[in-house]
This record gives structure tokens, C-alpha cells and sequence, in this order.
């Protein structure tokens, strides 16, 4: 019971902390944007689900997902109804 | 050697170094499920390409590509049977002036579209759960609940940089129907009738850049390939010099989705004779999963970013059987002008090595490098099918000079067997690739004794007289004599 409190206090501090390095590192750019403002805003409004700023561009989509890490204790971000860029003419952002 | 002599002889020096392209691409199987990662995702796993000049009477001047893609169906996999992806793209790439680059790209994109079909069921209406509420037939597609629609471009010069336009119907539309796939007895009456159902959607196309139509069909068909695949990869369990048709053929219950365009001849060349095609299948790099989905048809994911390839194929076999594991991936994700990344997996082949492990009498090849598989394999055959400026890259390789051979005239060892307009001199659907890859890679072309053309001499390969074969045959008799030429699928449930 000790356990379970402790994992549900815990959950929101990691989320944001999810959230706050997958915002971060869309604003390192990422490449592969199509010449579109990779910049997001470095402050999520809600850490439960995905800004809006992250589908401003493909390097912001693909710098949000490369920044986000593995949890097994987190429920998935919620997500809106915005689309997610795409390009048909850049080649993959390289991830290595 | 008394038989190596007789058919040394027959063999003229052209048809026996385009044999060696099969060696060079590996033996067995084909491209179903061949890496770690495509194994993932189905829908993009490209299984087969095919690239001929087109043998149904008075077509000649054309030729055919299909890339057939999603191996493995089961006809029984109801109720959403298989539908391609529509997040993602399917390319069939062509090279005409042999520098490893397509110049030409005939790019592939689908669309599923939920009808949402209802009942009224004690006053409400409630959606059905199955993709069809009925018969379908020739003409009647009322009773589908999902239909799948797809739009082709071409693109001329680089894939994603290049010029783009529309492939259209006679009408101007862009946008082709796909029939949907053989449910089954109930649903279509009669293997006739869906013949008679799928026959609709062989559409006269209009392909920008050619003067004269061509013709195009996307559909479930029979897969054609025809392998003793368990036994294959079971540490070959058969007889290698047994009969040639005296095991099963694994995928003889199998279906698969077929990309079909035929293209006069005059439009995908370009001051050569030579072409090099290759088929792939693309993603969007990123993928988000809805935590949340809404009601419909696509809204479980969302895909964004940058097209990723994840399949790709040209000869046969080339990533099933000749590239490392730990490259798979990798060499699905590459393009023919990055080749030589792969060498030393042509130079220094393990498939004949495993060959003698398994069947110690069986003696690979000694001649290393295998320069006569890179020759083939990377370039192409002097005098076969070898660009006239060609860069080293793996692809499937058509000189479309040589005649075409009629149905029922066909040989399947194609160029083995005397028979250039067959493989490797691009491939049909009657050429057992298997048997005659397994033949080259131990070294039949080393029997000629012809260092000049293939690098090496009949001491270099003490097996390579053997009549290897998996047992499973397959000739043009399997196809039909007019495009789409794979035959229609094996029905949900019977006939």
C-alpha cells in the first residue's frame, strides 16, 4: 500500500519530466523540418498530454519523439486532434 | 560430368553468366518476412518483384513490374482481411541509365474508407463489425462496408526531390479503386465471379510523361511464389538432388497483395536498353499511438515526419539469404547506389558454405573473392544485362532488346536453360528463381571453364554440377496469359 502511494505521488513529477525533455530537445531542432521553425515552447501547459507546439513542424514532432523515454509506470500523453507534420520531399531526420 | 559437358554446350556464354546473377542474390526463398524488423509490420513487407516485357499477345512493347506486398495471408483472416497501410508508401523504382539512382518512380498511396454500415437493431442504428453486409459482385459493391481507394505519381529523377505528377484513368480521375479481397463463397458467388468482380479494376491508365496508356491493378492475388519454405529453412531437410517437384509448396494456400503497372517500353527507357527496378515501402518516421482513439477507421495513430524506408527488393532473395542478420535491417532501409556497404557478403558468400556444413559432399566454391557474384550481382552481365555506364548497385536487371517468349514456351530456369527473356534477365512469374539460384551459387558457371567472363574454372566449384533443387516447382503454366497475370486469390472459404 506504502509502494502504490508512493508510485502514484510519483507519476505526475515523472511525466513532467518526460514531457519537459522531449520539449527540450524539440527545441535542439533535429533536422529534417522541411525549412519549418523547429522551435517549441520550453514550458508544457498541461504534462499530461502532448503541446500543441510539438506538431508545429517535423523537426519538433520527430525531436519530441526522440526525447521520449521508456516508462513503466506512466499512462500514454493525451493527445488532440491536430496532425502531425509530414513531408514528402525530406529525406529521415538522422537519429544516430 | 558427362551431363555438365552436354550442357555446357548447350549453354551459350551470355546465358550462363546471367545465371550468375541468381547466385549472386541468394537462393531459397524469397523476401517473406526476411528481416527482424519487417517481420513487425506486414503491411510494408514487400515479398516478390517481378519485371518482364509483358508476354500476353500484342504487348509486347510493354513492360510489367509487380511488387507484391503484404506476404501470408491467410484467405480465412476475416473479418478485416488485408488491407493495405494506408500511413504509408509504396515505391517501384526504376534506374535507365545505370547509375544506381531511379529516375523513375511510380509511387503508390491508399485510402480506407469506412462506409459504417448500420442496423437498425431494437431502434438504434449500430454499426456492423464486419467489412461487408452482403453480396458483392461484378457491378455491386453496395455491401461494402470498407472501401479501399489508392492514387499513383511519378516522379521523375530523385524519389522525394523529383518532379511529381498524377497517374489517370481514361476519365482524368486519380483516384483507383482496389477490389476487396476473396472473402469467400457466400460473399462472391463463385471463383468466376469474383474474377468477374476484380476484372473491373484493371484500369487503363494514363502515365504522364508516356504517349500511350498503359494498364494498372491493385489486388489480393495467389501468391505466386512457389517454395518448399519449411524444409528450406530447417536446415534445407530435403534432398537437394532430388525430383524437382516432389515437395510441398508452403505458400500454395497463401495470398498476397500485388502493385501492378505495365508501362510501354519506350517510356522507362532512356538510351539504353538496360533497366534496373526495385521495389520499396516507406513509413512516416514517427508514429504517436492515440491513447484514446475516436470512432473510425484511422484513428488509432498518428504518423508524421519524413517517409522511412523499411523494405526493399529487386532480385530475389537478395536479403533473405545473402545478408547477415545483424544487416537486415539496415539493408532494407538502403539504396542500390550504397551497395557496396554489403560486399563482403558477395565476396565472401556464407549460404555456400552452410551448404557444404549441411551437406559435406557438397563442396563450396573456392574462388574468392567471388568475383564472378560481384560482377553479376552489383553490375549486371556484359552482354546480357549490364548497363552501358553502369554503377554498382543490386537491383533487378531487364534488357529489354531480347524478345519476348511466349506462354507455354517459357523455360523456367530462364536464361539457364536457353530462355534470355527470363531470369535473371529480369523475372516472371514462371522463373524458379530457387533452383537456379541454388545451382549458381555452388558454382554451375565456374563448369564453363571460363575465366574471362565469370572468374573462375571448373576446380574452383567441385559441386557445381549438381542439380540442386528444394523440390518445389513452378512455371508459367501457374499464370495466366494476360495481365495481371497472377491468378486471382485462394477464397476465405471454399468454392
Amino acid at each position: 500500500m506504502t509502494q502504490s502511494i508512493l508510485s502514484r505521488s510519483v507519476r505526475p513529477v515523472k511525466l513532467l519530466l518526460v514531457a519537459l525533455l522531449a520539449l527540450g530537445a524539440a527545441s535542439c531542432g533535429g533536422g529534417g523540418g522541411g525549412g519549418s521553425d523547429t522551435t517549441v515552447s520550453a514550458v508544457a501547459q498541461d504534462p499530461t498530454s502532448v503541446a500543441p507546439s510539438v506538431f508545429a513542424s517535423v523537426g519538433s514532432f520527430i525531436s519530441f519523439l526522440s526525447g521520449l523515454t521508456q516508462s513503466d509506470n506512466s499512462e500514454p500523453l493525451a493527445i488532440d486532434t491536430s496532425a502531425p507534420p509530414a513531408s514528402d520531399s525530406d529525406e529521415p531526420t538522422d537519429l544516430s | 560430368m558427362r551431363n555438365l559437358e552436354n550442357r555446357g554446350a548447350r549453354l551459350r556464354l551470355v546465358a550462363s553468366a546471367a545465371l550468375l546473377c541468381c547466385a549472386a542474390t541468394g537462393a531459397l526463398a524469397s523476401s517473406h518476412r526476411e528481416a527482424p524488423f519487417i517481420t513487425t509490420m506486414p503491411k510494408v513487407d514487400g515479398a516478390d518483384f517481378y519485371m518482364f516485357r509483358s508476354y500476353e499477345p500484342g504487348r509486347d512493347n510493354f513492360v510489367t513490374l509487380i511488387a507484391n506486398y503484404l506476404p501470408l495471408q491467410d484467405p480465412y483472416g476475416g473479418p478485416n482481411y488485408f488491407s493495405m497501410d494506408a500511413d504509408a508508401l509504396y515505391e517501384i523504382h526504376v534506374d535507365n541509365t545505370g547509375d544506381g539512382k531511379e529516375d523513375l518512380s511510380f509511387q503508390f498511396r491508399f485510402k480506407n474508407t469506412l462506409n459504417d454500415v448500420a442496423l437498425n437493431v431494437g431502434g438504434k442504428q449500430v454499426a456492423i463489425p464486419l467489412i461487408q453486409a452482403g453480396g458483392v459482385a461484378a457491378g455491386d459493391s453496395t455491401k461494402l462496408n470498407l472501401t479501399e481507394t489508392y492514387t499513383v505519381n511519378v516522379v521523375r529523377g530523385d524519389r522525394r526531390s523529383g518532379t511529381r505528377a498524377s497517374v489517370s484513368n481514361t476519365n482524368g480521375g486519380t483516384t483507383f479503386v482496389k477490389p476487396v479481397d476473396f472473402i469467400g463463397q457466400k460473399t462472391f458467388a463463385s471463383a468466376d465471379a469474383y474474377n468477374a468482380y476484380a476484372a473491373q479494376y484493371v484500369h487503363t491508365v494514363n502515365i504522364p510523361g508516356c504517349s500511350t496508356p498503359g494498364r494498372m491493378f491493385v489486388g489480393q492475388r495467389k501468391d505466386p511464389f512457389v517454395v518448399a519454405l519449411g524444409r528450406t529453412f530447417d536446415l534445407i531437410n530435403l534432398n537437394p538432388l532430388g525430383g524437382s517437384n516432389v515437395n510441398r509448396d508452403d505458400l500454395a494456400e497463401k495470398n498476397v497483395t500485388a502493385l501492378e503497372i505495365e508501362v510501354p517500353l519506350s517510356c522507362l527507357t532512356s538510351g539504353d536498353d538496360v533497366i534496373g527496378g526495385w521495389t520499396t515501402a516507406s513509413v512516416r518516421q514517427g508514429r504517436l499511438i492515440v491513447p484514446n482513439p475516436g470512432s473510425g477507421n484511422a484513428n488509432a495513430q498518428k504518423a508524421g515526419g519524413a517517409w522511412t524506408q523499411v523494405s526493399r527488393l529487386g532480385m530475389p532473395l537478395v536479403n533473405e539469404v545473402v545478408i547477415g542478420v545483424k544487416d537486415k535491417d539496415k539493408f532494407n532501409n538502403s539504396k542500390p547506389v550504397d551497395d557496396g556497404q554489403f560486399i563482403d557478403y558477395v565476396t565472401n558468400p556464407t549460404l555456400p558454405a552452410l551448404i557444404e556444413i549441411l551437406f559435406p559432399t557438397a563442396k563450396a566454391p573456392t574462388n574468392f573473392p567471388r568475383q564472378d557474384l560481384v560482377n553479376t550481382f552489383l553490375t549486371g552481365l556484359k552482354g546480357v544485362n549490364q548497363p552501358k555506364n553502369v554503377v554498382a548497385s543490386e537491383m533487378l536487371r531487364l534488357n529489354t532488346a531480347i524478345p519476348v517468349t511466349a506462354k507455354g514456351s517459357q523455360k523456367n530456369l530462364g536464361v539457364l536453360a536457353g530462355d534470355n527473356a527470363g531470369f535473371p534477365n529480369g523475372r516472371r512469374p514462371g522463373d524458379d528463381v530457387v533452383d537456379s539460384a541454388l545451382r549458381v551459387v555452388m558454382g554451375v558457371l565456374c563448369t564453363l571453364n571460363n575465366r574471362d567472363v565469370f572468374g573462375c574454372v571448373p576446380v574452383d566449384a567441385p559441386a557445381g554440377s549438381a542439380a540442386l533443387t528444394d523440390g518445389a516447382s513452378v512455371d508459367d503454366s501457374f499464370f495466366d496469359n494476360a495481365f495481371p497475370y497472377l491468378k486471382a486469390p485462394i477464397p476465405g472459404s471454399p468454392i
